[in-house]
């Protein structure tokens, strides 16, 4: 007689729907029971006759019925915006992967480009300095456009020829004046803008196939999740981390609700607060594969850093516990929030948009200067105080910080509307952002 | 509208069993997606969503219409359903035998709740995977399992009273 447990796994053994567990449990329980053979060839023929069921060929067109009924019945249609995602929806997951593709491609172009123009600057200098006596009168044009990009390299030439003392480390901590004053100017349409002076264009023309002050801020460091167990490697994105307040870390996984299981297991041990919002309660439970944002809070670079490895070490061990499972999340994908999603963010919680970030510094390896200069602008950083985890003050105890909670919301093309109850306890319960701290909106993004 | 159209009405006509009433329940459905479109979150693909609302619309029909469903009667006495297209009155005599054992399936089919013959349609006739049923039935995976494994012991004891009976 076969037990119930058995006949369970015969019928969703005729379903291809076996783990490689199940499965040899099945073979092994057809060699040894004839009844278990006898039920499983039934279901099968069972299913094969269903299969075989006639297909019923259209006997209409439902077109225009279903049109003309409309208009009889003045039925008011929803909006059309929905069907638009659906599209979205399809295209997303393969779109990451090419977008990260992308994103390495350019990042080479940009090297290469830089490599190239450094080595045909040189004998180009000493024609542009002979042909400007001395600094070209900003117009209002000009002034508009921001410096003349030859004054940049001017800038970085002379910097380069002139490097700052090791031993002072207020110097390397100095942004390159010039770029600096280009990304505060406000952006404005190239059509808007007049063309710029005729002195100017003697590298812009090389450069302008390029948006050069773009492409930093869109370079992702792309760790993966499995190497954070190394010191190395945790450093190196400890170190990013500390380049700026707020983050856009993006978690591309197999299935957000299978995912998230585990970053739920990771915020329990690292004593995280998690306040997940219903519409994502509601997904998690049915297990769909949908997109999940978490926007965590007064989190040090160290302690996300810590989250992260304590996610991709859930997500191993339950790969193990499990022989055919697969592990859900392979890289992290890390970007500085940029301003269209501190304004989306915003608009998701109803609440004023995180400020802009203070810092230019790009992420990575800054293809602008030697990587020495990062590392003595690091220093220079850190001896002022300004680098990472705050310390106790002498001589006071050290206080707990507050726990990090994190909001979980779906992240699915259509966004939630914002005022849920979770999303209102959440914006009650927020602190002031702890020096060093930062805000961080991590995407588990299903394939 | 035209995309889909072919796919669904097989899909409802075996929940329905029934021509016409597939016919009323696809337009209803087709309707019913219409006027919710706003209700489309993204979260799935839109036939997976039209699928559901077009499930939906068949399993509740079935429902109010259980005992309404249209019989004939043979010489016997025995209840049959009708005919599935007019072609099946024609088919060659190699194909009699293949016809009435599709006809005791649609039987078969015809005498299971719709829950049950839904995940059978689903899964069987459609060839979709339990995430995807999950996602147009709107409960657990958990639930398509145990519901499968009920529909098909279920169908099993149908044909199999029905072959004894033969």
């Amino acid at each position: 007689m076969l037990l119930d447990r058995e006949r369970r796994l015969l019928t969703a053994y005729v379903d291809g729907e076996l783990s490689s567990r199940q499965r040899r449990y099945v073979v092994r329980l057809l060699h040894r029971s004839a009844e278990a053979r006898q039920l499983l060839q039934q279901l099968k023929a069972d299913a094969r006759a269903l299969r075989q069921l006639p297909r019923p060929s259209l006997p209409i067109d439902f077109t225009e019925p279903v049109l003309r009924t409309i208009a009889e019945r003045n039925l008011s249609a929803g909006q059309c915006r929905i069907v638009k995602a659906a599209s979205v929806t399809v295209w997303i997951g393969p779109l990451v992967s090419w977008a990260a593709a992308a994103a390495v491609l350019l990042a080479l172009g940009v090297a290469s480009y830089f490599y190239f123009a450094a080595s045909l600057e040189q004998p180009a200098q000493t024609e542009i300095a002979q042909q400007q006596s001395g600094p070209p009168p900003l117009t209002p044009q000009s002034q508009e456009l921001g410096p003349p990009i030859i004054k940049e390299d001017e800038t970085q030439t002379a910097s380069r020829e002139r490097p700052a003392p090791k031993n002072d480390p207020s110097a390397p901590a100095e942004p390159p004046k010039v770029v600096q004053h280009r990304r505060n100017q406000p952006k404005s349409s190239p059509a808007e803008k007049p063309s710029p002076p005729k002195e100017e264009t003697v590298l812009a023309e090389r450069s302008e196939m390029f948006s050069l002050e773009r492409v930093p801020d869109l370079l992702p460091v792309v760790v993966k999740v499995s190497d954070l167990v190394h010191p190395p490697s945790r450093k190196k994105l400890i170190d990013e981390l500390r380049k700026d307040d707020a983050f856009h870390l993006e978690l591309p996984c197999l299935n957000g609700s299978k995912a998230f299981d585990r970053v739920q297991n990771a915020a329990r041990t690292l004593h995280i607060g998690l306040l997940i919002d219903k519409q994502a309660q509601e997904r998690i439970k049915l297990r769909w594969r949908a997109n999940y944002g978490l926007y965590i809070e007064n989190i040090t670079p160290e302690e996300l850093t810590q989250f992260v490895q304590q996610i991709g070490m859930e997500d191993r061990k339950s790969a193990a516990g499990k022989k055919n499972a697969e592990t859900q999340i392979d890289y992290l994908v890390l970007t500085r929030l940029t301003a269209g999603q501190r304004k989306e963010l915003a608009t998701l919680l109803g609440m004023d948009p995180p400020t802009a970030s203070k810092t230019t510094e790009p992420l990575g390896a800054d293809p602008h200067h030697p990587l020495s200069d990062t590392t003595a602008r690091q220093v220079g950083r850190a001896l002022a105080g300004q680098g990472g985890a705050l310390r106790p003050e002498s001589g006071k105890p050290e206080g707990q910080p507050p726990q990090p909670i994190a909001l979980v919301l779906t992240y699915n093309p259509i966004r939630p509307s914002p005022g849920s109850e979770e999303i209102k306890q959440f914006l009650e319960g927020r602190r002031p952002i702890r020096t060093g701290a930062l805000r961080v909106l991590l995407v588990l993004r299903s394939s | 509208m035209r995309r889909y159209q072919e796919r669904l009405y097989h899909s409802v006509y075996r929940l329905v069993e029934n021509a016409e009433d597939a016919q009323d329940v696809v337009q209803e459905a087709f309707l019913n997606a219409y006027q919710s479109l706003d209700g489309f979150k993204g979260d799935s693909q839109f036939f997976t969503w039209l699928y559901r609302i077009a499930v939906n619309t068949a399993i509740s029909f079935k429902r109010k219409h259980r005992t309404l469903a249209r019989m004939e009667t043979q010489n016997n006495g025995e209840y049959i359903r009708e005919p599935l297209d007019s072609s099946a009155a024609s088919r060659p005599e190699y194909a009699l035998e293949q016809a009435e054992q599709q006809t005791r399936v649609r039987q078969a089919l015809a005498r299971l709740s719709p829950e049950h013959r839904a995940v059978l349609v689903l899964k069987d006739i459609e060839g979709q995977k339990y995430e995807t049923m999950a996602e147009i039935l709107q409960v657990p995976i958990g639930t398509i399992r145990s519901r499968l494994h009920r529909a098909r012991l279920e169908l099993r004891e149908l044909l199999e009273k029905s072959e004894q009976e033969k």
